[in-house]
C-alpha cells in the first residue's frame, strides 16, 4: 500500500454528527491527493469512535486511522499523539467541527509546494478570508484580541489563534515540544515560535463557518487565559 | 534574540530619554520651537498614549466594520451537508 503523504490529524471529543460530514468533505476535496486522516478521540461518550469505525470500514484502514485516548487531555498532547502515528512528510491540522472546510487544504498544499513553505496556516483576517456565524461582541473580542496580538508580537501572520494548518512534520514535532500554553494560546505560541525560529510562513484566507452543532465556547475564563498567554509570550519567550 | 518585551522596553527607554533631554533643556530643544509649541514638548508622553489609544480603538472598529461575514460559505456548506448526511445515510454510516 501507498504510503500516504500528508496527514490530517483530527482530535475529536463528541463529534459523532460532525465526524462522518467531515470525513465525507474530506474525501470529496482530496480525491487525487495521497492522504490519511488520524482521529484522535478522546474517549467520547457519545460513540464518536463507533462512527469512526463504521468510516474506516468505508474508506480503507489505510486512510482512517482511528487513535484514541483514554481521555481528555488536551490539544497539545492530542496533536503529539496523532504525530506519533502520522506517516506523511506534511500534517494538517484541523477541527472535526465543520468550522474547517477541507476545501481549502488544496489551496494550502498548492502554496507550500509553490514557495517550498515550512508552515501554511489559514485566516479569518486577510484578503477574502472571514467568520460565518458571529455577533458583534464577538467579532469586537476578536479583533481586540488579534489587534493586542499583533501589536505586542508583531509575528507578520494574521492569524494566531486559528487551528486550520499545515506543517511540515519535523517541525510541528519541533514546536510542539517547545510550546507550553494550553487552548487557543498554544496555536499563538506554535506560530510565534515558528516566526522567531525564522520558518517560512503562508497564509491561505479561509472562510471559517463557526459550529452549528453544539457550542463555540468564549467565555469570561478564555479571554483571561488569553491575555495571560499573551503576556507571557509577550515578556517570556526569546 | 531577546523577548518582545525588552524590544519594547528599549524603544519606550530611548523615548523617554531623547524626552527627558529635551524637557530638563539639557539638549535645547525648546528654544528653537516657537512658544506655542512647548506644551507639546512637555507633555508628549501624555500625547503618545493618547494617539496610541486612538490608533488601537481605530484598528479595533475598523475591524469590526469591515469584518468579512462569508454568508455564501454557510449556505454552501448547509448544501454539502445534507448532500453527505443523504449519502453516508445510504451507506449506513449514519442513521438519521
Amino acid at each position: 500500500m501507498d504510503t500516504p503523504k500528508y496527514s490530517i490529524i483530527l482530535p475529536t471529543y463528541n463529534e459523532k454528527e460532525n465526524l462522518p460530514i467531515c470525513i465525507w468533505l474530506i474525501e470529496k476535496y482530496l480525491k487525487e491527493i495521497s492522504y490519511e486522516v488520524i482521529i484522535v478521540d478522546d474517549a467520547s461518550p457519545d460513540g464518536t469512535q463507533d462512527v469512526a469505525k463504521l468510516l474506516q470500514k468505508e474508506y480503507g484502514e489505510n486512510k482512517i486511522l482511528i487513535k484514541p485516548r483514554a481521555g481528555k487531555l488536551g490539544l497539545g498532547t492530542a496533536y503529539s499523539h496523532g504525530l506519533s502515528f502520522a506517516r506523511g512528510e506534511f500534517i494538517i491540522l484541523m477541527d472535526a467541527d465543520l468550522s474547517h472546510h477541507p476545501k481549502f487544504i488544496p489551496e494550502m498544499i498548492a502554496l507550500q509546494q509553490k514557495y517550498m513553505l515550512d508552515i501554511v496556516t489559514g485566516t479569518r483576517y486577510k484578503n477574502g478570508g472571514g467568520v460565518s456565524g458571529w455577533d458583534l461582541k464577538r467579532k469586537t473580542i476578536s479583533k481586540g484580541a488579534n489587534f493586542l496580538a499583533q501589536f505586542l508580537l508583531n509575528p507578520g501572520v494574521s492569524d494566531l489563534t486559528g487551528s486550520f494548518r499545515l506543517y511540515k512534520k519535523e517541525i510541528l514535532a519541533t514546536l510542539i515540544a517547545e510550546s507550553v500554553s494550553k487552548g487557543y494560546v498554544f496555536q499563538m505560541e506554535m506560530m510565534f515560535r515558528a516566526k522567531k525560529s525564522g520558518y517560512r510562513i503562508g497564509e491561505v484566507p479561509i472562510s471559517f463557518v463557526d459550529r452549528f452543532f453544539g457550542e463555540s465556547k468564549l467565555g469570561s475564563q478564555e479571554i483571561v487565559d488569553y491575555a495571560k498567554g499573551l503576556l507571557y509570550l509577550f515578556a517570556f519567550v526569546w | 534574540m531577546a523577548s518582545q518585551l525588552i524590544i519594547y522596553s528599549a524603544h519606550v527607554v530611548l523615548f523617554v530619554l531623547v524626552w527627558l533631554l529635551a524637557y530638563t533643556e539639557v539638549v535645547p530643544v525648546l528654544s528653537y520651537l516657537p512658544e506655542c509649541a512647548h506644551c507639546l514638548v512637555y507633555y508628549a508622553p501624555f500625547f503618545a498614549v493618547f494617539f496610541l489609544g486612538i490608533y488601537a480603538a481605530f484598528n479595533v472598529i475598523y475591524g469590526v466594520a469591515t469584518f468579512n461575514d462569508c454568508a455564501e460559505a454557510k449556505v454552501e456548506l448547509l448544501r454539502e451537508i445534507k448532500q453527505a448526511k443523504a449519502e453516508l445515510k445510504d451507506k449506513g454510516i449514519i442513521d438519521y
